[in-house]
């Protein structure tokens, strides 16, 4: 059987995998005439970076995700910048702490962009194959086995990362019709949830869904009112357009990379495209209910929980029997064929019922279904098993990401990815776990909520979960984590690395410089940055009331939008932030103490038993994490510090921006 | 480190009681209560005046050590005062009025001293069984007093304020959902400010800063048996009972049980009659005490009238008044009805027994009916919930900024009622909304 030896593997070709990919590949460079470092292990490399659902990125809190991905070097943000054939920033009307990027991607050319960036990566070697089984020793994991029979290979590495998103036993379900497999025409992956299981791992079993498809030339398209992006279209990358051609220095490509510059010259790429608004109606919600035994959620036949926030449409006829109607969004999935996606009837009934549901839709009597709507259950890891670093307690070495720590969507796999990738990297190169704190990054909130909540529902990001919201901007994402990203090393050494560098460098000084004015400035008698503070100053106030303000470092021309609105928004939350920041401060030492690893919560005394179980389930790695535990009162925590306090003075977590 | 303040000896009468503070604020919070301000930091005791609110000053003795060398290896500040509870607990609300000061938890100081290599393991243990039983007993105490009214109260905000949070959030975070309309200003306005004045209502704004049980007053003319009927309430003899007018010289306080169906716990206060003249005493603590004494019933909870013809008060005071004819079985009217006289003054009798039981139920009646915050902790997290709700009223206009502040007051309340996490939030928004595209 052939051997192989990389640094790091990563299982499963999604958007937490190829994330966790591009993140290790930075860190792990491969050196002249070595092999690659990291291996991207997929059934099916023509699948990489596919859309499994809607094929959206962003939106309100998950676009915030996908701004801190980029900030922190990830690919999420370039792929999407140069697919993306609409572009809507969410919540305009609220403030800039809520503000919600989101586009609609082609999705064969987002797929295809992954590809060609993951492609261009000399560190990552794509290898086709099921993963067979994991090769663990002595509690550490030491590789993979790839494919069965003749064909097998192993490959050996000190980090695996496991993203298997839906495909871990995956059964699909339309109507009474069952077929495994993890989506629409691909086999499910049977043999991994086997080998976590002997491995002693807890695993359960949610559920998730996608709504049909149809040919847009059988729509009425026109007869429907349009649903449009924004004017003018901002991109999620700070990289994307965001130089004037004329000063942009074309720093020659060391790699074979060179087929990703051109989409990062102009922006957007694509052509960008409309939307049309239509809406169930009275007699598809009676089609609904009289077979409703015939819906797998209904009848028994999936007892998965699936999300509350993307209920299908037979559980919103279910829980809001008054409404009816529900709308839907009809949004064409690519330039280059006529499949339309419907945002709102996310099914699993039966095609006649379906194909009932569709055509009792305005401007859809005759619309033709290209793929029906089907539900999807799967085998996940309970994620209390996991450490926020997304490292497996039980196997050294083995990463989990994505799905598979029941969460939901593409960004919140992403980052799992990313922050997977990066530790899986320093591990095999023997260096300290990272990890983001809550008031860092909405990753930080994410990791953190995996390891301390016990997950009713497929989890996805809200603005809600993040209790430092107003420091957790769209906006400011490069402010708090690109420095991180550069002293992580997350920065490559070729021209992606040195152009995030160099936009860096003069986004900073570009605040700084509007910020020396801000200083000065005064309106009506109250500094700008007091003023600025009423809800309705607006940005056409602000900008006036810096004209004419000199400026050391020669007035205030040339400063992108992005920065001005940077400028804006901290001003306009100032007084919170610095009382955040003060909050931060005071909690962070108890915050990031490591808790040791080893401790017998139910030896302790004075604990109540409810703390103490909750503390023996989770094994938290720091005090903060025991103290967001359900159970454990703060006076729980004060009786661990007490017990456990001068014995674990451990290092804290590796965290350069500190 | 946050810094921390609390009474370090036990809370009764006593010739000398400390208030201890420890953290980097320790010289800022004499600086603040000290009359003149403080200069220097070593090791040291001298002598002072330290500010009580409402224009009062004591004379007390200041203690100081430098961290590392103190007990909880941070700067530590010792106020030594007369040991007299109602004039500690001014003295501790003194210094919790200064920015940036809160009462410390149970067990905190060793904790702290713990964390800082000041103590052995031994010790240390010794420590966490003490925070494991203060914790215990006050959990035990919460839930005593949350099952009445107070409790009631408590929850009520709390539900509303989370109500209004979850409406909040999913004008944010359902936005683009086809029915998730975001919650009027007015009505933002509205649900809010009828809470603020609620928890302000709760027990009066310049009160709102104290700590310590709702307070009941013995107070009335001299002679009036005050003690005696304290000592009966009790159940044992506390206080030195004489047939001498103005026997009491100072304030007696002393933590009473309500026993079923309240299960909470008041302060009684014996104060000195209100009407003997200054010739009582002397001297400037003694002074201070009779202007206390005045203080003390104007700003009570509920006030206990103790008058051997069942009259009516003679002072003003802002709390509820139970009116008590003591010295009944002597009394010119006879009969033995539990309220007779003017206006229904209980008719007592401490050396029998007689209607203790009517008056221990008025008492309770009037304090938890009242709906008191009876925990330090308690008034405390009012408070600061409080605060934060009033923040949110100044920003009505900028959802994540309420939404912040909402929080804030939410987490407060949870600290009495128990938390509702961000996650119960986002269900009931879930449970009101058809959120999902």
């Amino acid at each position: 059987m052939e051997v192989r030896r990389f640094e790091v593997i990563i299982i499963g070709g999604g958007h937490a995998g190829v994330e966790a990919a591009w993140a290790a590949a930075n860190l792990l460079p491969r050196e002249q005439g070595e092999p690659p470092t990291v291996a991207l292990v997929t059934s099916d490399p023509t699948k990489i970076g596919v859309m499994s659902c809607n094929p959206a990125i962003g939106g309100l809190a998950k676009g915030q995700l996908v701004r801190e991905i980029d900030a922190m070097g990830g690919l999420m943000a370039l792929a999407a910048d140069a697919t993306g054939i609409q572009f809507k920033v969410l919540n305009t009307s609220r403030g800039a702490a809520v503000h919600g990027p989101r586009a609609q991607c082609d999705k064969h050319e987002y797929a295809r962009a992954v590809q060609r960036l993951i492609a261009a990566r000399p560190e990552i070697e794509v290898i086709a194959g099921t993963v067979d089984g994991l090769i663990v020793e002595h509690g550490r994991v030491a590789g993979a086995v790839v494919g069965s029979g003749t064909t097998a290979a192993t490959l050996e590495a000190r980090a695996v990362v496991l993203t298997t998103g839906t495909f871990m036993r995956g059964l699909m379900h339309t109507g009474e019709r069952r077929t495994p497999g993890g989506r629409f025409g691909e086999a499910g992956a049977e043999g991994i949830s086997g080998s976590l299981r002997a491995l002693g791992f807890e695993l359960g079993r949610l559920k998730t869904g996608t709504p049909p498809r149809l040919r847009r030339g059988s729509i009425q398209w026109d007869s429907l009112p349009p649903a449009l992006g924004d004017e003018r279209p901002v991109a999620f990358s700070d990289l994307s357009g965001a130089s004037e051609p004329s000063t942009r220095q074309p720093t020659p490509m060391p790699r074979s990379g060179g087929e990703v510059a051109p989409s990062l010259a102009r922006f957007p790429v694509l052509a960008q495209v409309e939307c049309r608004e239509t809406r169930t109606t009275a007699a598809a919600h009676a089609a609904i209910r009289a077979n409703l035994h015939r819906a797998p959620m209904y009848s028994g036949q999936i007892e998965s929980i699936g999300p509350r926030y993307c209920p299908s449409i037979e559980d919103k006829v279910v829980r809001f029997a008054e409404r009816e109607s529900h709308t839907v969004f009809l949004e064409p999935e690519s330039l280059s064929d006529d499949w339309v996606y419907c945002n709102g009837i996310s099914t699993s009934l039966p095609e006649d019922v379906q194909d009932q549901i569709v055509r009792s839709m305005p401007g859809c009597a005759r619309a033709e279904v290209l793929r029906y709507g089907y539900a999807v259950e799967y085998d996940m890891v309970r994620p209390h098993q996991i450490l926020a670093t997304g490292m497996t307690k039980r196997v050294e070495g083995l990463f989990l990401a994505g799905q598979i720590n029941g969460t939901s969507g593409y960004e919140e796999a992403a980052a799992q990815g990313l922050v997977a990738g990066i530790n899986a990297a320093r591990l095999a190169r023997g260096e300290g776990e990272f990890m983001l704190r809550r008031d860092q990054a909405y990753i930080g909130v994410l990791m953190d909520d995996l390891v301390t909540k016990t997950p009713v529902e497929p989890y996805r990001m809200f603005t809600s979960r993040a209790e430092h919201r107003l420091l957790l901007r769209a906006d400011n994402a490069a402010d708090r984590l690109t420095p991180l990203a550069e002293s992580l090393g997350l920065l490559a050494d070729d021209w992606l690395g040195a152009h995030r560098r160099q936009e860096f460098a003069r986004r900073e000084q570009d605040l700084a410089r509007l910020r020396a004015a801000i200083a000065r400035a005064r309106v009506d008698g109250l500094p700008l940055s007091v003023a600025a503070r009423r809800t309705e100053f607006g940005m056409a106030d602000f900008r006036r009331a810096l004209v004419g303000v000199d400026s050391a470092a020669g007035g205030l021309d040339g400063i992108s939008d992005a920065i001005w609105a940077t400028a804006l928004a901290d001003c306009k939350y100032e007084a919170y932030v610095i009382r955040q920041h003060a909050e931060v401060r005071r909690a962070i030492a108890l915050e990031t103490k490591r808790l040791p690893a080893a401790v017998d919560y139910r030896a302790i005394t004075g604990l109540r038993p409810e703390a103490r179980d909750a503390l023996h389930r989770y094994r938290p790695a720091t005090f903060g994490q025991a103290g967001r535990l359900e159970g454990v009162t703060p006076a729980d925590v004060m009786l661990l510090s007490v017990v456990l306090g001068r014995g674990s003075n451990g290092a804290a977590p590796h965290s350069p921006g500190e | 480190m946050e810094t921390i303040a609390a009474i370090a000896t036990p809370m009764a009468r006593s010739a000398r009681a400390v208030v201890r503070v420890s953290g980097d604020g320790a010289r800022a919070v004499l600086g603040a209560v000290v009359v003149g301000g403080w200069a220097g930091w070593r090791r040291e005791a001298r002598t002072a005046r330290v500010r009580m609110g409402d224009g009062l000053e004591m004379p007390v003795l200041v203690a100081t050590y430098a961290g590392p060398g103190s007990y909880t290896g941070e700067d530590v500040a010792e106020v030594v005062v007369p040991g007299n509870p109602r004039v500690v607990e001014r003295v501790l609300g003194a210094v919790l009025g200064v920015e940036g000061v809160r009462l410390a938890k149970a067990g905190e100081f060793s904790a702290r001293a713990y964390a800082r290599g000041r103590m052995t393991l031994e010790e240390a243990e010794g420590v966490a069984a003490l925070i494991a039983a203060e914790s215990e007993d006050d959990v035990r105490t919460a839930r005593g007093l949350l099952s009445g009214a107070t409790g009631s109260a408590y929850r009520s905000w709390s539900e509303r304020v989370a109500r209004v949070l979850a409406l909040v959030e999913a004008g944010i975070d359902f936005s683009d959902q086809e029915d998730v309309e975001a919650i009027g200003e007015e009505e933002l306005r509205q649900e809010i400010g009828e809470v603020v004045r609620e928890i302000g209502g709760h027990w009066g704004g310049a009160r709102a800063a104290r700590s310590g049980l709702a307070r009941v007053v013995l107070a009335g003319p001299p002679n009036a048996g005050k003690s005696t009927l304290m000592n009966a309430l009790l159940g044992r003899r506390r206080v030195v009972e004489s047939a001498e007018a103005g026997s009491t010289r100072d304030a007696i306080e002393e933590r009473l049980e309500l026993g079923p169906p309240t299960m909470g716990a008041v302060m009684l206060v014996d104060l000195p009659g209100l009407d003997s003249g200054s010739g009582e005493g002397g001297g400037e603590v003694s002074s201070g005490m009779r202007s206390l004494a005045e203080e003390a019933v104007r700003t009570a909870d509920v006030v206990v009238w103790c008058d051997a013809e069942g009259g009516a008060p003679s002072v003003k005071t802002s709390g509820r008044v139970v009116r008590v004819w003591t010295k009944a079985d002597r009394g010119a009217r006879s009969g033995s009805a539990a309220r007779s006289g003017e206006g229904g003054a209980i008719a007592v009798c401490a050396l029998d027994g007689r209607n203790i039981g009517a008056l221990r139920r008025a008492i309770a009646e009037a304090a938890v009916g009242g709906g008191l915050a009876a925990l330090p902790r308690h008034r405390e997290a009012l408070s600061r919930a409080r605060s934060r709700l009033e923040g949110a009223l100044g920003e009505v206009g900028q959802a994540e900024v309420v939404a912040q502040e909402l929080r804030l007051a939410l987490d407060a309340l949870g600290e009495v009622v128990g938390r509702i996490t961000p996650d119960e939030v986002l269900g009931r928004v879930f449970a009101s909304f058809c959120v999902g595209k």
